[in-house]
């Protein structure tokens, strides 16, 4: 009698034993993920060039449980991918549409991680968010995607409405005139007489002119894609440097498939090793890259991080086609077991700009004529308007 | 040596370049490219000089691509 007691003593445990594994009374909590920015998502304004006062938005991630609060110790994967190209109209950079601008690794001991970027340009953001553990099993991991859309600067749009106005009220005054000018020497029988044999020597001078202008404008865009070419050959497709402080030294690399350009995101790696060369794991970075254009610095990208085993490998996009600095500092992180002091590193990583797409010159050029075309056409009937009613 | 009918011949094509020159769709022809070359001179074109001197204005008209 004992045996078959002993057999569902152990048929009982074994049960249990499925059971718990089922359900475990540890189960890993689920987290979410909040995006948050400073300014408020609505109010971020993208970069217009040196001259508009555009400052960083500052991009607030964070890990909370179900009531809300910060779940300690994460990696939050930030992607993003600039707004797609448009077929019928581009950004004032359309070198960088479609392009993935950031994918960065950060470690955060709080639940929190911030860092502030400048958005390049208008349109809608790709985002996608994963946040994992550092410690094994504190949570389940997840992933959040979205899109961000930033409007254009307020002042872009007035300032392209009044330009239109002012190309339109070019063409209509200029339309008027002309068949004003027009009608009033037909009226008068004089046509030939205008301007005799003088107008068509002015049609060859202009003609001259014109033919010179053309060549020219032909001679600039050659002589820009030769010089282009010339600096997507010579540039670096890796460049590493380094700094020391003490016995920790901070290795820096940029690296890409082809020459850092507006369209071509760089690999973005750091490592810090002790004398031996051995990994320093541990580490925290404040990172920030700047543009220097007409010689002021402005900050692009800034952010301060951990790093659990003292190394990153972010993908970065240097968006303007400028030469940008870059400046590191790497120390211990909070309970490092190695102490060191900071180890400061700035590097400088020539950008080299591109010309715009030929499709966007010409669709610009194309949108303007229309304008201006439509002006000359409301000119030319206010003008026969005006004579027929014999004003 | 010219003759008559080459005299005329060269008259009439004077004439018909001055009538040309003179019609309102030359003229505005002749308006709207002279425009077209301006717009692409000051906004679009890759000659440094230019771009550097409206490099600003370029960014800051929405319609206009830059680098």
């Amino acid at each position: 009698m004992k045996r078959p007691l002993l057999f569902a003593l152990l048929l009982l445990q074994l049960l249990a034993l499925m059971l718990q594994r089922a359900a475990p009374t540890t189960a890993a909590s689920d987290v979410q993920i909040t995006f948050e920015t400073n300014p408020p998502l609505d109010q971020v304004r993208p970069f217009g060039g040196p001259s508009t006062e555009v400052v960083p938005v500052q991009v607030i991630l964070s890990v909370r449980d179900a009531q809300g609060a910060l779940v300690p110790n994460a990696q939050l994967d930030f992607k993003m991918i600039a707004p797609q190209p448009n077929l019928f109209i581009s950004t004032d950079v359309p070198r960088v549409e479609g392009v993935t601008l950031l994918d960065a690794h950060f470690v955060t001991a709080t639940g929190q991680q911030t860092f502030t970027y400048i958005m390049p340009i208008r349109g809608a953001y790709q985002l996608t968010i994963s946040a994992s553990p550092t410690v094994a099993g504190a949570f389940n991991p997840t992933t959040k995607t979205l899109d961000w859309t930033v409007n254009e600067k307020e002042a872009s749009l007035l300032n392209a409405g009044v330009f239109l106005l002012a190309l339109f009220a070019f063409g209509a005054y200029s339309g008027y005139l002309l068949t004003r000018s027009h009608l009033a020497a037909r009226a008068a029988g004089s046509v030939n007489q205008v301007s005799g044999s003088g107008s068509t020597l002015l049609l060859v001078v202009l003609g001259v002119i014109i033919a010179g202008w053309i060549a020219f404008l032909v001679f600039a865009e050659v002589a820009d894609a030769a010089a282009t070419d010339e600096a997507l050959t010579s540039a670096q497709l890796s460049d590493t440097a380094s700094a020391s402080s003490g016995n920790a030294k901070f290795e820096f690399t940029v690296q890409s498939p082809s020459a850092l350009t507006p369209s071509q995101p760089a690999s973005f790696i750091g490592k810090l090793t002790d004398a031996n060369g051995a990994p320093i794991l541990n580490a925290q970075y404040e990172m920030s890259v700047a543009i220097v254009e007409d010689g002021e610095s402005e900050t692009v990208f800034a952010t301060t991080t951990d790093s659990v085993n003292g190394t990153f490998n972010w993908t970065y996009a240097f968006w303007d086609g400028i030469e940008h600095t870059v400046k590191i500092v790497a120390s211990p992180a909070t309970g490092s077991a190695t102490q060191f002091a900071p180890v400061t590193f700035e590097h400088q990583v020539p950008v080299v700009a591109l010309a715009p797409p030929m499709r966007a010159k010409v669709l610009g050029t194309l949108y303007l004529m229309l304008v201006v075309g439509a002006g000359v056409f409301v000119g030319v009937f206010i003008a026969r308007q005006r004579k027929y009613a014999g004003d | 040596m010219t003759t008559p009918n080459t005299n005329v011949n060269a008259t009439r094509a004077v004439n018909r370049a001055q009538n040309f020159t003179l019609s309102l769709t030359a003229q505005i022809s002749l308006l709207l490219f002279t425009a077209m070359l301006i717009i692409w001179t000051a906004l679009f074109s890759s000659y440094p000089a230019v771009h550097d001197a409206v490099h600003a204005l370029r960014h800051a008209l929405y319609l206009i691509s830059c680098h």
